[in-house]
């Protein structure tokens, strides 16, 4: 995806958020009672947001201070593909318990974080020792030492 | 004599502490592991290693998160020397002088001057933390409301215009920031704002989950981008030669005392940094040394002044975190986020309600300062190597870490859920070149800003000139004013002069 048009669309992004922020601003109550209400200062945030994304989006559209270059789709999927590791770690801790999430989670995330090929299978012998060592080591720092109640699955951890 | 007593005291509790010492020692070696590693800033460092700190008491948490950030200060050299890799931004600096200097056999010596270099500054940085502190934090004491809330929309201000080359981007991550602080129930009436009715928000955004989303996560993921870094041979180098030789630091005293002052007078600008500090410190060495011209070609003054500085430039930042409850920069506004966890307040009262506790923490400085020369030699051939983990390998442990860590800070996913969208909010912040500290400080100050104003214009019912009797709240306003306006009218006045 190219900087530019990534800027362009998040500048517009911001202007809606700080439009939507005023208007819910102004029915909290700018002044009540002769004093600022719930809706004084949100109402400044987003006068800041709005105003200056303005100013953003007509210097963007005229040419200047564009953003050049684009991230590479590799990057880009590996990135999306991090996220969605995490996400899928809290949809699944409460069905499979923190320790079996994480034992998940942590080898997508070195799979696709890998800055060498990933899939040689000492790089993958090493990451899985280290997903391993990593998940027993909060087991116990967390669920032991600092007693920390931590989410079970279906085997009982 | 009191402050040296109560540092003393502070000092005395540090050493003789086992559950302090420790967390002063893992903090360090953490933070040269993070300052050695490219990728991982001292912010990423220290966001990381706050939910697995928040579970220790307060003192041993804080000594832990301080310990990562001046410990990434003395890491970031190592590499730098010996690889030519800078691990951080505040040790780019270092590599001009390190690298070659090691190159042609001197790596040893090098070295030695980087950590003797860092043990200094950060022994002058500590030194004016102590001064200033009390003294500041007394003065600010008679603050009252107004006066605060003035104090308040300055740093927001400076941080703001002084963070980032495109203003307009600092401005609007500021209003956005300022926004975040307003999500939850209000302080004054108790009615839920910006909530979308979800019981979660109803306590607002947790500053400590996006800190450590924004900076840890979201640099990770900035990290992905990052080239792999070759497998280059380490410059060679003896225990021995690291040795401090008195001819070295005669040679660089002028260095040393330029680097460690500007440094910590740089360190204390809310947004300004370690890695301007190091800049300017190096700039200005350059200028005033007698052989200018060796400067960027081996020249041990010109490792000298940077490492005095950054480390020096970390305890300036922590001046105005202390004794004002503002933090100047993206590392002490974790820092803060780890002492609000802990149940502390930053600010001038801290000295007076927790006065034991934040001498000890300053006792723990010294410490740790002292530490980390001892740490920084024994562990160079490990911090030298740990360049080259492979990345994915340390991500999924770091990712790992985190995740249980944010997990146990409320005993609920929804802390991982607010990190995960801080972090790609952080991502997209970082790609599109909007900075993240005004955002971040927005959201730690602007709940802050507002309760100030509307309790003072509550006491004063409803009269905007209350500000106006209060002198110091006027000139901190004129000063605002100036910090805002200036830029643009040097702005309008560019293209007459041209």
């Amino acid at each position: 995806m190219s900087y530019a048009i990534a800027d362009r669309v998040f500048a517009i992004l911001l202007f809606l958020l700080g439009l939507y922020v005023a208007v819910t601003a102004f029915g909290m109550g700018l002044w009540v009672r002769g004093v600022p209400g719930p809706g004084f200062f949100p109402i400044l945030a987003a006068l800041l947001m709005t105003g200056l994304s303005a100013r953003l989006i007509l210097r963007q559209f005229s040419g200047r201070a564009l953003l050049s270059g684009r991230v590479p789709p590799r990057i880009l999927g590996n990135t999306i593909g991090f996220v969605l590791a995490l996400i899928g770690f809290v949809v699944l801790t409460p069905l499979l318990g923190i320790f079996l999430s994480s034992l998940l989670m942590m080898p997508v995330i070195g799979i696709l974080a890998s800055d060498k090929p990933a899939l040689r299978r000492p790089y993958l012998v090493q990451l899985g020792l280290t997903c391993i060592g990593t998940a027993l080591l909060c087991q116990l720092l967390f669920g032991i030492v600092l007693d920390v109640p931590l989410p079970t699955g279906p085997f009982g951890f | 004599m009191e402050t040296l007593s109560l540092l003393l005291d502070g000092i005395g509790t540090a050493l003789f502490s086992p559950s302090l010492l420790i967390a002063v020692i893992i903090g360090a070696v953490v933070g040269l592991l993070v300052g050695a590693l490219p990728g991982l800033g001292p912010s990423a460092g220290v966001a990381i290693m706050l939910p697995v700190a928040a579970g220790f008491p307060p003192e041993v948490m804080l000594a832990m998160l301080a310990g990562v950030y001046y410990g990434a200060m003395f890491g970031g050299a190592v590499t730098s020397i010996l690889l030519g890799i800078p691990g951080d931004a505040p040790s780019i600096m270092t590599v001009l002088d390190g690298y070659p200097l090691a190159q042609r056999g001197e790596a040893g010596r090098a070295l030695g001057v980087s950590i003797y270099a860092s043990f200094f500054g950060g022994l002058v940085g500590l030194i004016f933390l102590t001064l200033s502190a009390q003294l500041i934090a007394r003065q600010a004491l008679r603050f009252g409301p107004a006066e605060m809330t003035a104090l308040m929309a300055m740093s927001l201000s400076l941080v703001t215009v002084l963070g980032n080359d495109d203003r307009l981007k600092s401005f609007i991550a500021l209003g956005l920031g300022l926004w975040m602080g307003c999500v939850g129930l209000d302080s004054i009436t108790g009615g839920p704002r910006f909530t979308f009715g979800m019981f979660e928000l109803y306590s607002g955004l947790d500053f400590a989950v996006v800190a450590v989303g924004m900076f840890g996560l979201g640099q990770m993921l900035q990290a992905l981008g990052d080239a792999p870094i070759a497998k280059s041979e380490s410059a060679s180098y003896s225990y021995r030669s690291m040795m401090p030789r008195l001819s070295d630091l005669w040679i660089c005293r002028k260095s040393l005392a330029l680097g460690s002052v500007m440094g910590f007078v740089i360190g204390v600008l809310p947004g300004v940094g370690a890695t301007a500090a190091t800049m300017i410190s190096y700039g200005t060495a350059k200028k005033l040394s007698d052989k200018p011209d060796q400067f960027g070609q081996g020249c041990i003054e010109g490792v000298a002044a940077p490492e005095s500085a950054n480390n020096s430039a970390s305890y300036g930042a922590m001046v105005s975190l202390f004794t004002l409850g503002i933090p100047g920069s993206a590392t002490t506004a974790v820092l803060f986020a780890g002492l609000l966890m802990a149940g502390l307040q930053p600010g001038p009262r801290l000295f007076e309600e927790q006065s034991a506790f934040v001498w000890s923490i300053f006792g723990s400085f010294y410490v740790g300062n002292f530490v980390l020369v001892v740490l920084t030699i024994l562990l160079t051939p490990v911090l030298a190597a740990a360049v080259f983990v492979t990345r994915g390998v340390l991500f999924a442990a770091v990712m790992g870490v985190v995740c249980y860590g944010m997990y146990s800070i409320e005993f609920t996913l929804w802390t991982v859920i607010v990190m995960i969208g801080a972090g790609v909010l952080g991502y997209v912040m970082n790609l599109l070149r909007y900075p993240s500290v005004p955002l971040v400080l927005g959201l730690v100050l602007g709940p802050l800003l507002e309760l100030g104003i509307r309790r003072t214009m509550i006491a004063s019912r409803g009269d905007i000139t209350v500000f106006a009797e209060r002198p110091i709240a006027m000139v901190l306003l004129a000063i605002t004013a100036a910090i805002l306006l200036l830029p643009l009218l040097r702005q309008r006045r560019a293209p007459s002069v041209a």
